[in-house]
């Protein structure tokens, strides 16, 4: 019993919920009746699912000690061909809505499939390519939309995206379901492992027998569709693209990732980490709004709970070693 | 838990928790340091004539001139009046980022909302609930696709707007040549008024040939672009109008780079104060300004207004003032250049 605790304690990811609910219970008290509320809670659901969905995507790259810059830039011009494909379907029904899914996950996997193919066989690193890659989609979906967002989603999507199931926002729900199985996958199965094993020593993993590029380019094919789901979601929750938005969509997933307890060296990560790490931003951003502080303090607080998550990541890997 | 076993991964695990405490903590101070009054009920019913009314104001972005003219009029009225302002926005004009803050602002329960909206779309649900919950909803400058959810709408007159630019125009170039508008892309409402009053009053000078549009949304370096490629490809360049104010940068370094100040009239509008000192070098001929500060005041007066029961338009459209080099100095003017308090 006593090992198993302080096996629990141990793990950074812990200490991360412990900060989260330290956060939430301070917001709780000092606004009471306007922050602990169901309809508050429902609004801090919707704004992290997004995130979230994208960060699981990071999460794996992340372990890899990859990194993925891209991903805002894939979110905008997967949403861009998705909307302009329903838009060309035409209509409100099913078959539009989902002719618009298949375009943004394809359009989002290529995307992705070409960071890895450049990261994996022509093995430029994954700063240089993402950053590029960045460049290259948002321009192109300027090209595709003419710089002008597309407005034309259609309804039933609409409602869909601001719809609730059993009180929780469903692309909540989505995100949920999406960032359970990815955990369970990193956790148990064997591309789970390899993931860990690439990240740890991508040379000794390559000796064991595991086809490291092919497991790359996988993993930044799989962020690639999820920042395609992302888009999907996107257009769904707002009924247009956001062509001006995301820019800070990287950062974002990656500071949920990193809060969350996974490493940026590689090698160590948990699904549940970025939930949590997904969450304190957002929860940070909403408390201090409802408090009234001017809203640049937010920053700041997020700022220091990386440093620190980073900090507690260097003290756990120095004890590792000695 | 023996005590012993307080060391490594453990000690790690309460360093954390101290660390989070630590961080609570500073929350809570910053909350503290601020004093915002908490309505403890729902806040309209009970004693409505003493507890000052709680009012949010939320920018379309946190760091422009224009909208923190807005807030300094918001805030004068608000002074004035007795209401108690909150006021929001985000680092950049994106309704992902702004549809958080409404959420967060909705669930603080204010009396009334007053925002500009970064999108006619996405903000509706948001706004909705915010609406359904008892507050009132004021929209300044933007609009929502669906204004009747808001008590009113206040903006500029953007044809007017459009159209004194055009007036501008026609004067300095005396009625011939080439004129290029710089407008923001199509969809955005303000924008696509304002190129109307430009097309129609270009429309009365035959001898003025209009170039087709081109599109940035007071990006410098896009507008500095679009003006390198037209005087390339319009020798007869003569007068050239921006709607937003951030591009007017990026003509006049394009306009200084080809020496071409002197050949091409520049019209510009808003009024930041960059854009003030551009006037009083010559740079550019005049400016175009919004009533920022009058649009921030009466968002704060039909707020309460509406509070109180009484009447609100339900569209105001303040016309917008040519400022030049002759009446800089004047109130009308003075008052309205886009600066904060």
């Amino acid at each position: 019993m006593n090992s198993r605790l302080s096996t629990w304690l141990a793990k950074p990811t812990t200490t991360m919920l412990l900060i989260l609910a330290a956060i939430i219970a301070m917001f709780a008290f000092l606004s009471p009746t306007t922050f602990f509320t169901v309809s508050n809670a429902q609004g801090i659901f919707s704004n992290t699912a997004i995130l979230l969905v994208v960060a699981v995507g990071a999460t794996f790259i992340i372990i890899t000690s990859g990194i993925d810059l891209s991903v805002g830039s894939v979110l905008v011009f997967s949403s861009v061909v998705g909307a302009q494909a329903m838009a060309a379907v035409g209509g409100d029904s099913l078959g539009a809505i989902l002719v618009g899914l298949l375009a943004t996950l394809v359009s989002g996997g290529a995307w992705g499939l070409l960071n890895g193919v450049l990261i994996a066989r022509a093995k430029v690193p994954p700063f240089v390519t993402t950053l590029g890659t960045l460049g290259a989609a948002y321009g192109l979906a300027l090209v595709i939309s003419g710089g002008v967002d597309v407005r034309s989603v259609p309804g039933p999507l609409v409602q869909f995206g601001n719809g609730r199931w059993l009180g929780v926002p469903v692309i909540a729900v989505i995100a949920a379901v999406i960032a359970t199985l990815a955990g369970l996958v990193l956790a148990t199965t064997v591309f789970g492992r390899r993931t860990y094993a690439i990240g740890s020593n991508e040379e000794s993993a390559r000796r064991a027998g595991i086809r490291v590029e092919r497991h790359l380019m996988s993993i930044y094919t799989l962020a690639g569709v999820l920042a395609g789901l992302g888009g999907f979601l996107s257009l769904a929750r707002f009924g247009t693209t956001t062509i001006a938005g995301n820019t800070n969509l990287n950062l974002q997933a990656i500071t949920a990732v990193v809060i969350g307890g996974t490493s940026l060296f590689g090698g160590i990560g948990w699904m549940a980490g970025t939930a949590i790490g997904a969450f304190i931003p957002v929860v940070l951003a909403n408390g201090f709004i409802i408090q009234g502080v001017v809203p640049y303090w937010q920053y700041v607080a997020v700022g220091s709970v990386l440093v620190a998550a980073v900090l507690l990541d260097q003290r756990r890997r120095r004890r590792q070693l000695s | 838990m023996n005590i012993k076993h307080l060391t490594g991964t453990p000690r790690t695990a309460l360093t954390g928790c101290a660390m989070g405490v630590l961080l609570a903590g500073s929350i809570g101070l910053t909350a503290c340091s601020t004093p915002v009054p908490q309505a403890s009920t729902s806040g309209s019913e009970t004693a409505a004539s003493t507890v000052a009314k709680k009012v949010t104001l939320i920018l379309g972005t946190s760091s422009d001139d224009f909208y923190k003219a807005i807030e300094c009029g918001a805030k004068l009225q608000s002074k004035e009046a007795g209401a108690d302002l909150t006021v929001q926005g985000a680092g950049q004009f994106d309704p992902a980022l702004q549809v958080p803050i409404v959420d967060a602002v909705v669930a603080s329960k204010p009396d009334a909302i007053v925002i500009a909206p970064t999108d006619d779309t996405a903000l509706f649900a948001p706004l909705k609930a915010g609406v359904d919950a008892g507050s009132k909803l004021v929209l300044v400058d933007t609009t929502l696709k669906d204004p009747s959810l808001a008590a009113g709408h206040i903006g500029s007159d953007y044809v007017l707007y459009g159209k004194q630019g055009a007036e501008q125009i026609a004067k300095l170039t005396g009625g011939k040549g080439s004129v290029l508008g710089i407008f923001s892309p199509p969809g955005v409402s303000t924008n696509d008024q304002g190129r109307e009053g430009f097309s129609k009053e270009l429309a009365n000078h035959p001898d003025i040939k209009v170039l087709p549009f081109e599109y940035s949304s007071g990006e410098a370096g896009k507008s500095a672009a679009i003006v390198n490629a037209a005087l390339a490809a319009h020798p007869d360049l003569v007068g050239i109008f921006t709607f937003n104010g951030g591009d007017s940068q990026g003509v006049v370094t394009a306009l200084r780079e080809a020496n071409a100040g002197s050949r091409v009239n520049f019209v510009s509008g808003d009024g930041q104060p960059f854009q003030v000192e551009q006037l009083k070098a010559g740079l550019v001929k005049s400016l175009v300004i919004q009533q920022a500060r009058t649009m921030g005041k009466l968002s704060i007066e039909y707020s309460l207004n509406a509070l109180a029961g009484k009447e609100v338009p339900a569209e105001t459209a303040l016309p917008t003032i040519v400022a030049n080099l002759d009446n800089l100095e004047t109130p009308e003017v003075a008052d309205n250049l886009y600066r904060p308090c």
